[in-house]
């Protein structure tokens, strides 16, 4: 059985499903998806993608000078691509099954 | 830049030589850009959260093996490499917190026994014994970084210390009589399991690599085969 992934993976890879995203840019996506709950820092955010560039999932896409700093753009590769899709679709059975048995719709839970 | 971006960005600079040296010149900049990005206008020293941060994502990168999620055999490895360095110091550690309880079952024993008698056991027994498990700390520390790096002599360095430990390890059996012998034997056991059990892994890794090499020999054959 495939391992889950951790939520700032996910969300990384969330952030990266839209296009290429630098850095700083990843951190605006990934607080903004998890509607502010999950503020990725420096290092956790560059460990997380050095662990995804070793596993095969995102790749540089293009590097930019803006101000005298460095941007490197990431983007997903397409084994990126299908492992957050499958993850998706695992998060979103475990999701409708909790619903299912509260009694709820999908997304009207307090 | 201003003085106070200056000033933050040597800092930062401080906190991310906890990197290695590869990533720092990979993405020292890179990093950097993002904290000042972050920084709140006239902030002149990092925030203590991003230091820890810094300071955990670096001693991470340092340790943390580099290989892809789908090799799971070689990641099991090098995990059961860092078990096996907890293990050896869980036996330094023990060996060290008992030393007085020693002291005291020897001296029910025998009342006569002095202090210059348990300075000379001291030195003569344990010392080695509490080298010997630090040099053992350190090394299954070293081949699991070394593991973890995909540095194949680390895999050949393990199977010799395998087999040295096998040897001293039934020469401990054939002759054990030290005042530890018992304990000594069974943490030595523990600790030869877990090196057989890697060693296995190892053989399990190298077969398959071989296998892959093989098959991918024999597709590249057949496709020449056909464009012929």
């Amino acid at each position: 059985m495939a391992r889950s992934m951790q939520e700032a993976t996910f969300l990384i890879l969330t952030a990266l499903a839209a296009g290429s995203q630098h850095g700083y840019g990843i951190i605006g996506e990934v607080e903004q998806i998890s509607r502010g709950r999950v503020r990725l820092r420096a290092g956790t955010l560059y460990s997380a993608l050095d662990r995804l560039r070793v596993d095969g999932l995102i790749r540089v896409s293009r590097e930019e000078v803006v101000d005298g700093r460095l941007r490197r753009y990431y983007r997903l590769t397409a084994k990126g691509n299908r492992q957050l899709a499958a993850e998706a679709e695992r998060l979103e059975a475990n999701a409708t099954a909790a619903f299912t048995r509260l009694g709820l719709a999908a997304g009207t839970a307090e | 830049m201003n003085a106070a971006q200056v000033e933050l960005e040597r800092r930062y600079r401080r906190w991310l030589s906890w990197y290695p040296g590869w990533f720092r010149r990979d993405h020292a900049d890179e990093i950097l850009a993002v904290l000042l990005d972050s920084a709140q206008p006239g902030q002149r020293r990092p925030a203590k959260a991003d230091c820890l941060d810094l300071l955990r994502g670096g001693l991470g990168m340092r340790l943390r093996p580099r290989i892809p999620r789908s090799d799971g055999l070689a990641r099991a490895v090098c995990w059961a490499m860092y078990a096996g360095a907890a293990v050896e110091l869980a036996v330094l550690v023990t060996l060290l917190a008992t030393l007085d309880e020693v002291r005291a079952t020897i001296l029910a024993h025998d009342p006569d026994y002095t202090g210059a008698q348990w300075h000379a056991e001291v030195s003569e027994e344990f010392k080695p014994l509490m080298i010997a498990a630090s040099a053992s700390v350190l090394l299954w520390l070293w081949l699991a970084w070394a593991c973890g790096r995909g540095h194949r002599w680390a895999t050949v360095l393990f199977v010799v210390f395998f087999v040295e430990n096998t040897r001293s390890l039934l020469n401990g059996l054939a002759h054990g009589s030290a005042t530890y012998a018992s304990k000594d034997l069974a943490a030595g056991t523990v600790l030869w399991l877990l090196e057989a059990v890697i060693v296995g892994l190892l053989a399990w890794v190298w077969t398959q690599r071989i296998r892959a090499r093989r098959r991918s020999w024999r597709d590249e054959a057949s496709a020449a085969d056909r464009a012929l």
